[in-house]
């Protein structure tokens, strides 16, 4: 079994909901991201780059890329981090931790979180304090890889949604997503969601950061706009003609 | 115990106290609340303190074990000088590094669950096996063993062998252009004998000691020719600044040959490295001008074994190595390491932002650089290390020196 992500920028539209529902869904204290989406080119949200004389805005989400060859876990002195042998999920063991940030500084994809101090719930309005998060702890083969309460001076980030995707549920971020761009599933297994999704398109899946040579287990795949000429200039040429 | 010895000492338990409460308060709100370090910067004073006091730890071992090598018989009470500052700072770096651990208290699941293709749990065991063998050496040393050569040498392998897992720490981390070249490793070798060597010319220039130590020690030495009164000193003074200057000049061809990589490289992460040199032009300039203009002295003046000069070029090495240090850092952080094309087509547009981890401190939820300042609590806690090895520096050296003259008070100010 071999879990992957792919993630159909075409019908990304940029609503940022799978990084609200991801820091919901695994109570992620405040200030803490493990998902996050913005607009490639800008380091500002929501913002169009001009490319061959057009605007062309591309929302790209990243989370961590599960790498099967992961330099995070590489890393990690006390093999807090380690890849799932069952799914090649990468997870961190909040219990073996010792918080020494190695593994987010070997990552190239920016996705590790810290928590800096003592982990703070988010606050609602009126600073009342809520309860949000699936509630249980959960532990991949006595690992403890998801924790509401999360233990002070370690490591987190996505663990694509293990406590769901353990039970055979699709992960929070691909079950909410309104456009459906975000598609979970088997790498291994022909069947899959993801597979049938690869398999049904003529866009060829790329990855992020290739030049660190991680393989990430998170494909992408192109925008649309790119092979699309511009209809207004069409327009004007075939009228001229 | 000599004055010297005694005033490094109290000042060595003074910086200790104060990093204490330092490291206290950082860690009062929460492990590493008062800190500087977000998720973008993930490695703060600490850490360089960390690298600055292993290179001196190193440097002081390799001194003492050139001495061995080239049995300079002159030069032993140096030597022994040389392998106990050798020990006490690297001492003060492991206490950096369990000061900077988020959870100390996991600190055994290091032990428990050792991962050996991790560069830090090398750099863990790199360091406990430099702290063993220099141990024995010293005790050696003291115990006037005909082993001492062997032990000696094997603590400048474990010396060596520290620093090049020190760089590997920092060179296999291809996230950051700064860090991923084949020439750090080399380059931390290169800043060690700088460190060491800058280190014991600032001793061998304020100490009497040694020259004592050089006429009280000389008879004793097998086949040793009587020694001149004074003869310790003046020939460790000028042996110094040689070696320190050839070291500074190997440390800045390596560090300019390591820029002009980057230079060459060509990417838009390299990019983003000479832009954060450039943001940091100050800092970076101190690191290289500062050891450039102490190499110079010492060629000229420390040749012929000025004092004053050497100590002045020690001060301005060691300036500059901690300014290297922090420098280690500044550009590998602050140099994004993602940079995304649009997608189906060759265009990169840009690097891609981070999540800080400090929205509560600082209101900013994600950034693509931070302006790492150290906290006040983070850079009164950086004291602790300093002070530890300022501590042991002087208790060992009162042991070693207890043990290695019994009797001898008149040559060893007991
Ligand atoms: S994206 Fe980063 S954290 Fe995730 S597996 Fe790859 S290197 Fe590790
Ligand atoms: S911070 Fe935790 S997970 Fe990361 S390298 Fe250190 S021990 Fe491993
Ligand atoms: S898979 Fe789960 S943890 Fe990962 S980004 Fe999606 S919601 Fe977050």
């Amino acid at each position: 079994m071999r879990y992957a992500m792919a993630i159909d920028l075409d019908r990304c539209i940029g609503c940022r909901t799978c990084a609200v529902v991801c820091k919901n869904f695994n109570a992620q204290p405040q200030g803490i991201w493990w998902n996050r989406v913005f607009t490639s080119g800008t380091p500002e949200y929501d913002v169009a780059v001009k490319v061959d004389g057009q605007l062309r805005m591309e929302f790209v989400p990243i989370s961590c890329q599960h790498c099967t060859d992961a330099p995070c876990v590489t890393a990690c002195p006390t093999q807090a981090s380690y890849v799932d042998a069952d799914t090649g999920t990468v997870l961190i063991d909040y219990e073996r931790c010792i918080g020494c940030r190695m593994c987010a500084s070997a990552c190239p994809y920016g996705v590790r979180q810290y928590n800096w101090g003592k982990p703070a719930k988010m606050v609602g309005l009126g600073d009342t304090v809520y309860e949000y998060g699936y509630p249980r702890d959960y532990r991949d083969d006595g690992h403890l890889v998801y924790a509401p309460e999360r233990p002070e001076g370690v490591m987190e980030k996505c663990t694509f949604c293990a406590q769901l995707t353990s039970q055979g549920e699709d992960p929070a971020c691909c079950t909410a997503c309104p456009g459906n761009a975000r598609i979970f599933g088997d790498l291994d297994d022909a069947s899959s969601a993801i597979r049938t999704y690869l398999d049904g398109t003529d866009r060829e899946p790329f990855t992020l950061g290739d030049e660190y040579h991680t393989e990430p287990n998170v494909f992408y795949l192109a925008s649309h706009e790119v092979s699309q000429e511009n209809p207004l200039e069409d327009a004007a040429d075939e009228k001229g003609a | 115990m000599e004055k010297s010895t005694r005033i490094v000492g109290i000042v060595g338990a003074v910086l200790l106290v104060a990093g204490a409460v330092g490291w206290g308060i950082q860690l009062s709100g929460g492990l590493l609340a008062h800190s500087g370090m977000t998720n973008i910067f993930l490695w703060g004073v600490m850490i360089a303190m960390f690298a600055f006091l292993v290179g001196f730890g190193a440097g002081s071992q390799l001194v003492a074990s050139a001495i061995w090598l080239t049995g300079r018989e002159d030069l032993r009470p140096l030597a022994r000088t040389a392998a106990t500052w050798g020990l006490a700072c690297v001492a003060g770096a492991g206490v950096a590094i369990l000061a900077d651990l988020g959870a100390l208290r996991n600190i055994l699941a290091m032990i428990v669950g050792l991962n050996l293709r991790s560069p830090l749990a090398w750099d863990m065991i790199a360091m406990t096996a430099f702290i063993v063998l220099a141990v024995i050496e010293l005790v050696a040393m003291a115990r006037q063993s005909p082993r001492t050569q062997l032990w000696a040498v094997l603590a400048g392998v474990a010396a060596v062998a520290l620093q090049v897992v020190e760089g590997l720490l920092f060179s296999t981390q291809n996230a950051h252009s700064w860090w991923a070249t084949p020439i750090m490793p080399v380059d931390f070798l290169a800043v060690a004998f700088v460190s060491g060597s800058a280190l014991m010319l600032l001793i061998a220039c304020m100490s009497g000691r040694l020259r004592k130590e050089g006429a009280a020690e000389a008879p004793r030495a097998d086949h040793a020719a009587p020694a001149e009164e004074g003869a310790g000193a003046a020939g460790a003074v000028s042996w110094l600044a040689r070696f320190c200057a050839w070291a500074i000049a190997a440390h800045l061809v390596l560090a300019l040959a390591d820029l002009a990589l980057v230079v060459a490289e060509g990417t838009p992460q390299a990019g983003g490295v000479l832009d954060v040199l450039s943001a940091y032009a100050p800092l970076y300039a101190s690191e290289l001008v500062l050891p450039a203009v102490a190499m110079a002295i010492l060629f000229s003046a420390g040749r012929k074994g000025s004092r004053p000069w050497c100590a002045a070029a020690a001060v301005l090495t060691m300036a500059g190595i901690l300014a290297h240090r922090m420098m280690l850092l500044y550009p590998a952080y602050n140099a994004p390491s993602l940079y995304l094309q649009l997608s189906g087509t060759p265009y990169t547009t840009g690097p891609y932002p981070i999540s800080t981890g400090r929205y509560l401190d600082w209101d900013a939820t994600f950034g693509l650089a931070t302006a790492y300042v150290p906290a006040p609590a983070e850079l009164l806690a950086t004291l602790l290390p300093v002070g530890v090895a300022l501590l042991a520096a002087a208790v060992l050296t009162w042991m070693v020196r207890r043990a290695a003259c019994p009797g001898a008070h008149a040559n060893c100010d007991l």
